[in-house]
């Protein structure tokens, strides 16, 4: 849109921010609900095999507790309902280590935990697949055909025949998503509808899987999530937890409240998986590729199927005449992996980028130059044109910003006391998309002063979505951002896409504002007259002296956007200081670039990008899950062991938009930047350590013990 | 801290549930795995650490305690070491090295020690004693890295030390 919105487009301060610093905002387990007992999750202590025996009488008996619920007691629950992750009770059979095997419920969160330690359960242990360094070489390919073998033109002859290429394996390994907030639910019964007040990135498709699990009409559950503290996808799919919580309360005829522990985070929710990615890149020596393959190979759980999608960033990144993506995998014990933040892309584009460096260093190619060389003018994947592509502008910008200039080609040219100097750049990318979103507008009006209502089942993980709402309501219906209250997180309301894969702001974005030109153009039609000039809602609800007025709209995207690649993209400079004595390293400074539409509020965009940058520093630098190969447990179970990130290793981190008016992705222009900000990051982190150093680390995270230079 | 403690022979003062007070030098305050794993140090039941003492030394103008983790706060040590020494002209008189992240307990750097009394403070003696300790050094398939790792942190940390706290 070209037009200037008073509004949209301003950094404006959280909505809802003064709600959350007083503590005022609920979060599931915030509400106040009356006569509430206290449910525990206990778990599997084996990886493979079956229960034996569960012997609960010494837990009945304790202090407090109301019930134990395992698979000897649990309803018949439909497993394949849409929630994640198995681990309904519904059987004694163990497909990984710490699937839930039953609840224990209290009057007090204490007894229930007290009571859940007496539990003695027998097992019958089979062998666990938990290995993946033993295991990758039995990968197999996968059956959906979302991730089926993509290959454009002859890479092996290709490669075969290039005078410059890189072939090289990068490591990944298993993260995990760990919100602010641990997932919780409180459950009410009310004859045979429940309440569930439970975060969900996604409100309907919360409501329609947990409904669809317990065997229940979708209109007789409500999911009631306002704020989110996090979720990072972990709340996209909804895991076990919900629906054990729900039946837990029906057992006890009484409202049931159950929060995961941090420590149960880290085995209840999905995963970021393991990766094991190869790359093939051949180019001329003039810098133009050849030949882009990315192979790789990971895990997903034995019953189900989820594949981050590593190789699909390698499809549109750069133009090379021949292609080759695929995916193999190995059925494993362990959990099911699910959406973590920049799903395949951010672990894809690190061994991307990180090939692309390798090979414009063997060129002595510079590696923006290298980069710029080889910018596909269409999607080479399918040849579509872009809808707005600004790698380009977010190279050059980021340069000029970052002071690329003063980098040297040669690594280890740069100290400064007893740190070894390092520049890096890595590029990401991530589709944007629109998705259908129902929303009602009501208006009232008291005297002159006129309030909207703006209604949708629409979802905040805390990244902003009541102010872009509200700042979006406010300019289309012509009245100041208090005068719009803003409701979401509520099944009850018009359905709404979920804050997931980065298309929250422009589906919430686009409805909203279809919604107000809906609603003004029914004024308009109501009062039977002609404007010259298109009044404001606001002004029709005073002229025609309504006290209210509502209607409802079904947003849909666009069109003709199937006619378009439409992604967001981006290009980040990192520059790092390693100690030479030591191998740790710092990351003083960040540039992130950023080219993803119109950007609806420049405050909470930079939060988001921020938070994308950070998390894609821990994952170049500090974050690592290693599975017990014997027991197939997580080592790691505390943010004491499990590294992310602590204020001490973020130094300055800039981000920057560039202008993009994209006018074909959706009306307002937005493509989203929720996924897109971690992209990238780790391969600009392992870049700058190669300039540092001339060490080439391809195995995630960098920590000293391989920087031992 | 304890890293510290172990390098300065601190004295550990515990008490008993009867009152009696009894001292616990610092080496063999913590304890080796053996069969008892699950106990790190040597307090009897009922007793508590009431008091630790330093005993008097020469080594407050050139101490220095290096820790070296997997990120710059809220982590343990990959190797830490403290590290003091005593200077006369030149010449070590004394030196005292203990190491963290290495074993069960804070490892005295005896042998390091040994090599560096009565040498003149140079890198060089600095490397030969910190190879003489790490020599002994049996890791395991996931810690092999520590032992490189800590023969530089013991360079590093005594030549901080020599210095001052300057590189």
């Amino acid at each position: 849109m070209n037009t200037k919105k008073k509004f949209v487009g301003e950094g404006f301060d959280r909505i809802d921010g003064l709600l959350k610093v007083t503590g005022a905002a609920r979060y599931s387990t915030d509400f106040p609900v009356q006569n509430l007992a206290y449910g525990v999750l206990f778990k599997s202590e084996i990886a493979s095999g079956k229960i034996s025996d569960i012997d609960t009488v010494a837990a009945e008996k304790s202090p407090g507790v109301l019930t134990v619920m395992t698979h000897k007691n649990a309803p018949k629950l439909n497993e394949r309902g849409g929630l994640r992750g198995g681990a309904f009770l519904q059987s004694p059979n163990i497909d990984y280590r710490g699937q839930n095997i039953g609840v224990v419920v209290a009057e007090t969160f204490e007894q229930a935990r007290a009571a859940a330690r007496l539990i003695k359960v027998s097992y019958e242990a089979a062998e666990g697949k938990v290995d993946f360094e033993k295991l990758a070489g039995t990968a197999i390919p996968s059956k959906n055909p979302g991730i089926a073998d993509a290959v454009r033109g002859d890479v092996e002859a290709a490669f075969t025949s290039a005078e410059h290429k890189i072939e090289a394996v990068y490591e990944t390994p298993i993260e995990h998503h760990q919100p602010m907030e641990p997932h919780s639910t409180i459950a009410v019964w009310e004859g045979e509808n429940v309440t569930l007040y439970n975060a969900a990135q996604m409100v309907n498709a919360a409501q329609s899987a947990t409904a669809a699990t317990l065997g229940i009409k979708p209109e007789q559950v409500r999911i009631v999530s306002p704020h989110i503290g996090g979720g990072f996808g972990s709340k996209g799919g909804l895991w076990s937890n919900i629906v054990l919580t729900a039946v837990a309360a029906k057992m006890v005829k009484r409202p049931v409240k159950l929060a995961l522990t941090r420590q149960q985070m880290f085995n209840s929710v999905g995963l970021r998986q393991r990766d094991r990615q190869k790359m093939r890149l051949s180019a001329t020596k003039d810098g133009k590729l050849t030949a882009v393959a990315h192979e790789t190979v990971t895990h997903t759980a034995i019953r189900d199927e989820y594949i981050e999608a590593c190789g699909d960033c390698s499809k549109i990144m750069y133009d090379a005449p021949s292609s080759l993506i695929t995916y193999r995998h190995v059925p494993m014990n362990i959990i099911i992996p699910t959406f973590t933040r920049g799903p395949g892309k951010a672990p894809g584009s690190f061994a991307l980028e990180s090939a692309i460096d390798e090979l414009a260093y063997q060129l002595k190619i510079d590696p923006v130059e290298f980069r710029l060389k080889n910018e596909p003018a269409k999607d080479p994947s399918n040849g579509k044109p872009w809808s707005s592509r600004k790698v380009v502008e977010c190279l050059r910008k980021g340069a000029e910003i970052f002071g690329w200039n003063k980098r040297k080609m040669e690594p280890r040219q740069v100290r400064q006391e007893s740190y070894l100097v390092g520049y890096g750049v890595g590029c990401g990318t991530y589709p944007a998309r629109q998705r259908d979103t129902s929303a009602n507008i009501k208006l009232t009006r008291n005297g002159n002063e006129v309030r909207a209502s703006v209604e949708l089942a629409a979802s905040d993980l805390g990244t902003g979505s009541h102010t872009i709402i509200a700042q979006t309501a406010a300019d289309a219906l012509g009245l100041e951002v208090p005068k719009v209250a803003v409701k979401i997180g509520d099944s009850t309301l018009p359905p709404a896409a979920g804050s997931v894969g980065s298309v929250g702001a422009a589906s919430f974005a686009n409805a909203v504002n279809d919604g107000c030109e809906k609603i003004t153009d029914e004024l308009i039609a109501k009062s039977g007259k002609q404007f010259f000039v298109r009044p404001t809602a606001a002004q029709m609800m005073i002229s025609e002296n309504l006290t209210e007025f509502q209607t409802r709209i079904d947003a849909k995207p666009p069109a003709n956007v199937n006619d378009y690649s439409i992604h967001s993209f981006n290009a980040n400079f990192a520059e790092v200081l390693v100690n030479e004595h030591t191998g740790m390293v710092r990351v003083p400074r960040f540039v992130a670039v950023t080219g993803a539409g119109n950007i609806l509020n420049p405050k909470t965009a930079r939060s988001q990008i921020i938070g994308g940058v950070i998390w894609g520093i821990g994952m170049a630098l500090t974050e690592e899950s290693i599975v017990e190969p014997r027991y197939g447990n997580f080592i790691t179970r505390s943010f004491a062991d499990y590294h992310i990130p602590a204020n001490l290793d973020i130094g300055d981190i800039e981000t920057v938009f560039v202008n993009e008016d994209d006018k074909i992705v959706n009306k307002m222009g937005v493509k989203g930047i929720g996924e897109v900000g971690i992209v990238g990051v780790a391969g600009a982190v392992a870049n700058a350590i190669f300039n540092a150093t001339g060490k080439r680390v391809r195995t995630l995270p960098i920590t000293p013990e391989k920087l031992l230079l | 801290m304890a890293i510290a403690f172990a390098a300065l022979d601190a004295v550990v003062k515990v008490q008993g549930r009867d009152g009696k007070v009894r001292s616990i030098p610092f080496a063999d305050y913590h304890r080796l795995p053996g069969d008892q794993p699950e106990k790190d140090n040597t307090l009897q039941h009922g007793e508590l650490v009431t008091e630790i003492e330093i005993p008097k030394n020469n080594f407050a103008d050139r101490s220095y305690y290096l820790k070296i983790r997997d990120r710059a706060s809220y982590a343990f040590a990959l190797v830490s070491v403290a590290a003091a020494l005593d200077v006369k002209g030149g010449t070590i008189s004394e030196a005292r090295i203990a190491i963290g992240g290495v074993a069960h307990k804070p490892w005295r750097a005896f042998e390091a020690e040994k090599a560096l009394k009565g040498k003149s403070a140079t890198d060089e003696n600095f490397q030969l004693a910190a190879a003489a300790e790490m020599q002994g050094a049996k890791p395991l398939e996931h810690n092999k890295f520590k032992v490189e790792l800590g023969r530089r942190a013991i360079v590093r940390a005594l030549r901080m030390a020599k210095n001052g706290g300057k590189a």
